[in-house]
């Protein structure tokens, strides 16, 4: 797999402190993400392109990173599936609803 | 798991039968629909009525025929509709027929295993079959009519049975269904029982290729031996929404009725009921519907996901259907025919023409009167007479250079607009990728069951869940009890056609309601009666204290002495729906008008038939604060009523709902803008009396109009454009639904002024063309719904040539309805316009 770029990409940290390195065009799925690194004045997170998330679970956030790979690929015409846990569902959809995704 | 224990019905087995067997015995798989009809496992119980036959939930199994009293239920639980066993001894004249159509089901039908059979007997009202025993699958149960010798095909069966057709509401059904139940005891034939079919997620269904519904109470009690004026009562009570019908002649004809509790007679009738069973037609949009039309033969697809109080409706029409056949039993028929009769003014919507009453006319007319009484109007100086003035002066100048004919509307003005966007590649990616909050929800709303504590979940995400799940016909006890746990807050459920009375009694005793801000319990009729309350919600004084917001929409069996508890037991009442609770009279008004008079600041009374407009006018001056009042569908609403109430109670008012209150005329508008002048939205369905003027008045007096909500009415389209140009920025809201003289004034005015708009309604304005819709969607730039059902002149042209990049269009012919529509979210519940939390 190539490598990213350091610009290309984001990181999103979750309560227990676990890093990931997503794609920047997949992190802005999500509308919260995407304001956060595109409005104008400066946000920490725009400055490092670290964002962190207390709230949320690292299962959660790697289900959450899951889906905005999965988005991008549904749009660009390939539809298929996204398998949800149900004992995750109740978590993720709130973890959902904040993130505006 | 449901069992049956199959054994060969005769009359004299059944009388001999005796002994109730809670369960079935279980029986091979291999034959799902063996059926055994004579097995009665419920019959003494049944009899009173409760659906105590209930079985628990169970797994999808075979589906056990025998229980022909008895209606499995699904997983998701669901109301089985229990067919209350006529008496045992009264024999099984239906056994036979049902185990000729199990026969059949099993030669023909793969039947999906969840498949109830329901009982002949569904003489029960609790047809409960709405409980949503559908999980994605139409459940197929049900059923079939069919007699062998009829060898229908195979397609005839799914009637999903307990799904209610979509239809939430119960409580035209139910009222029947008591009715039914009085007659319980007489010997009828027995009827197979209903069909009905629901569909749901139909989409994926596909598998018939026509699901029709039939509903069988309606038949049951056209089966009855004696005709049910009540039943044309209860019809009038409880109106709902407009629906057709088409049923089959047969389906209608239960013509040879006839005898009771013989054998051969019922299987005669069985046989001639042969054939495919009615289809159910039903218009989603109320608009849509002129009149009613015959009931046609051929089975068509029915389509309903969403419901809303048909069942009434539809009974109305099979009545209707019944009627006009030809049937040997002549009296009973002359009796259906008669309730028809009356009923049906009362849905017809008439076209001006024929009103005969006050007033205006037709539509030809109307314009020369409009022009004479715009001339007062426009004497007045305001926005609205200038902007008629340029309008008409501008056809005018259009018409004289183009030398058309005036009458040719659509033309006498230009319109430039040109598609922006590429034709041919329209980008339907629009519909996008599902969220993950939506796919979380599906997800939720499919495994509600395994759900197993609510607690830490924001009062937005239960409604929005319980919302899902009423939708999709799961919502169940588990659930609610799921809502009830702790002490909540709010608790909604949209539907709770299928609560019955000990359900609702063991949930809400162990319910702490001492920080309920907001309960709304819609089409509970069927569970909740006055003496439940008395020993639930209502049982002491106060004992709700914060209940700010109650809904108990199509509570059929509330009446005022239950209300009355109600009230003394929520003291901060701020918003009530009462809509069509039948029982409900002026006294109610006068209970609420003495105790909540200057709290009260929203109340709903549509279609409460039992209240009387002028009675409850006294009561309703005590309302200090009234904001919201909503009368529709009441007829006895009169411009004398209008002009009172909103001298009085004018000042506070910010809603008005008059919609079908068809007495109304210009004067109330003239009133209502005169008194009201923080109105923020009227509702003027269906109010064919209403010319220009009208709108002069609105738009010289209430000049904070949000919404407005126009449809059928006979409006022109001048006078229309003039309303937009004088106050279109506030609008945010508009329906002009069916306003058949919306033109191309209206489209310029709308996409001039109009910047603030939201949801716009344009369907069945069929003089809009391409570029006159896509003038507006282009220039509205805060435009997120449009609906444009109906309206045969728009074409690709405009999907894919406008260049708004937020807009829904909804309604464009041959596009999937409401498939990947977000519409917009609806205020969760009233109280919407003042702050709730500041009394607190």
């Amino acid at each position: 797999m190539t490598e990213m770029r350091k610009e290309d990409t984001v990181k999103l940290i979750s309560a227990e402190g676990f890093e990931f390195v997503i794609n920047k065009e997949a992190a802005m799925v999500s509308q919260t993400i995407r304001n956060m690194l595109t409005s104008p004045g400066s946000f920490a997170e725009a400055q490092h392109g670290e964002v962190t998330f207390p709230e949320i679970s690292t299962t959660i956030l790697e289900k959450i990173c899951q889906y905005f790979h999965w988005s991008l690929q549904y749009a660009s015409g390939k539809e298929t599936e996204f398998p949800i846990e149900p004992e995750l569902t109740l978590e993720l959809m709130m973890a959902a609803n904040y993130l505006h995704t | 798991m449901v069992v049956l224990r199959s054994r060969t019905v005769t009359p004299q087995t059944l009388a001999k039968d005796t002994t109730p067997s809670p369960s079935v015995v279980p029986q091979s798989p291999a034959v799902p629909l063996l059926v055994s009809p004579a097995t009665p496992p419920l019959s003494a119980s049944r009899r009173s009525g409760r659906l105590t036959s209930r079985s628990p939930p169970t797994d999808e199994t075979p589906p056990t025929t025998g229980t022909k009293r008895r209606r499995r239920r699904s997983t998701s639980a669901g109301v089985c509709s229990i067919a209350k066993n006529k008496a045992v001894d009264e024999g099984n004249p239906a056994a036979d027929v049902v185990k000729q159509e199990a026969e059949e089901l099993e030669a023909s039908l793969p039947v999906s295993p969840a498949t109830p059979f329901l009982s002949a007997h569904r003489r029960s009202g609790r047809l409960a079959s709405r409980s949503s025993s559908i999980d994605g699958t139409p459940r197929s149960t049900g059923r079939k009519r069919r007699s062998a010798s009829a060898g229908v095909s195979s397609e005839n069966e799914a009637v999903v049975e307990g799904n209610p057709a979509a239809d939430g509401v119960a409580s035209e059904g139910n009222v029947i269904a008591d009715r039914v139940k009085q007659e319980a005891e007489e010997e009828t034939p027995q009827t197979t029982g209903r069909k009905r079919i629901a569909e749901s997620k139909s989409a994926e269904e596909g598998n018939q290729a026509a699901e029709r519904v039939v509903d069988v109470i309606a038949e049951r009690v056209k089966q009855e031996e004696q005709g049910n004026d009540g039943k044309g009562l209860s019809l009038v009570e409880n109106r709902s929404v407009k629906r057709t019908r088409r049923w089959t002649s047969e389906e209608k004809g239960k013509g040879k009725l006839g005898e009771v509790g013989t054998l051969g007679t019922a299987i005669d009738v069985r046989n001639g009921e042969l054939r495919v069973p009615g289809t159910l037609i039903i218009d989603e949009g109320r608009a849509e519907r002129e009149g009613r039309q015959n009931p046609s033969r051929q089975p068509s697809t029915v389509v309903t996901e969403k419901a809303s109080r048909e069942e009434q409706e539809r009974l109305k029409e099979r009545t209707k259907d019944a009627l006009s056949k030809k049937t040997e039993s002549g009296s009973r028929m002359d009796q259906f025919k008669d309730a028809a009769r009356k009923n049906a003014a009362r849905f017809a919507h008439f076209e001006a023409q024929e009103h005969q009453e006050a007033a205006p006319p037709g539509v030809e007319a109307a314009e020369q009167s409009t022009e004479g009484d715009d001339e007062k109007v426009e004497d007045w100086p305001g926005p609205f007479s200038t902007a008629m003035k340029i309008i008409r002066d501008r056809s005018n100048r259009m018409n004289l250079q183009s030398e058309r004919a005036t009458s040719d509307k659509a033309n006498s003005v230009a319109i430039n607009w040109t598609p922006r966007g590429d034709v041919g590649g329209c980008n339907r990616s629009r519909t996008l990728v599902p969220s993950l909050e939506q796919l979380c929800m599906e997800g939720l709303a499919k495994n509600a069951d395994a759900i197993t504590s609510l607690e830490c979940v924001p009062d937005v995400f239960r409604h929005r869940l319980s919302q899902l799940l009423c939708d999709s016909r799961k919502m169940n006890t588990h659930f609610l009890n799921l809502l009830a746990c702790g002490s909540p807050s709010e608790i909604r459920i949209r539907d709770c056609s299928w609560l019955t009375e000990e359900e609702f009694t063991d949930c809400v005793q162990g319910l702490d309601t001492s920080n309920l801000t907001v309960l709304q319990l819609d089409y509970s009729g069927r569970g909740i009666p006055d003496y439940v309350l008395h020993s639930t919600l209502a049982a002491s004084p106060g004992s709700m204290p914060v209940l700010n917001t109650l809904s108990l929409n199509g509570a059929y069996r509330l009446s005022d002495i239950g209300l009355r508890s109600l009230v003394s037991a929520a003291p901060s009442l701020r918003c009530l729906n009462l809509s069509q609770c039948s029982l409900v009279s002026a006294t109610s008004i006068s209970i609420l008008g003495d105790s909540l008079g200057s709290t009260l600041q929203e109340l709903y009374l549509n279609d409460c038939q039992s209240i009387d407009a002028m009675l409850m006018l006294p009561a309703l001056l005590k309302f200090e604060n009234l904001e919201v009042l909503s009368v529709g569908g009441i007829e006895s609403v009169s411009d004398d009523f209008i002009t009172c109430f909103v001298a009085v109670c004018g000042h506070a008012t910010k809603e008005l709902v008059l919609s079908g209150c068809v007495k109304l005329t210009d004067s109330s508008l003239k009133a209502i803008a005169t008194a009201c002048p923080r109105l923020q939205s009227l509702n003027l369905s269906n109010l064919r009396q209403l010319t220009d003027s009208a709108l002069g008045y609105l738009a010289n007096g209430c000049r904070e109009i949000q919404t407005l909500k126009l449809c059928r009415n006979n409006f022109s389209d001048e006078a229309i454009a003039a309303f937009v140009e004088a106050y279109g920025e506030s609008l945010k809201d508009l329906s002009l639904n069916n306003v058949k003289q919306v033109s191309h004034n209206t489209a310029l005015s709308v996409a001039r002024r109009a910047n603030n708009l939201q949801s716009l309604d344009l369907s069945w304005c069929r003089n809009l063309a391409d570029e006159a819709v896509g003038l507006i969607v282009d220039s509205c730039l805060s435009l997120k719904v449009l609906k444009i059902f109906g309206c045969d002149q728009l074409t690709d042209v405009l999907l894919c040539g406008h260049s708004n990049p937020v807009v829904e269009i909804i309604g464009m012919k041959m596009s999937p309805a409401l498939t990947n529509v977000r519409v917009i979210d609806a205020h969760a519940f009233p109280v919407h316009y003042s702050s709730v939390l500041s009394s607190m």
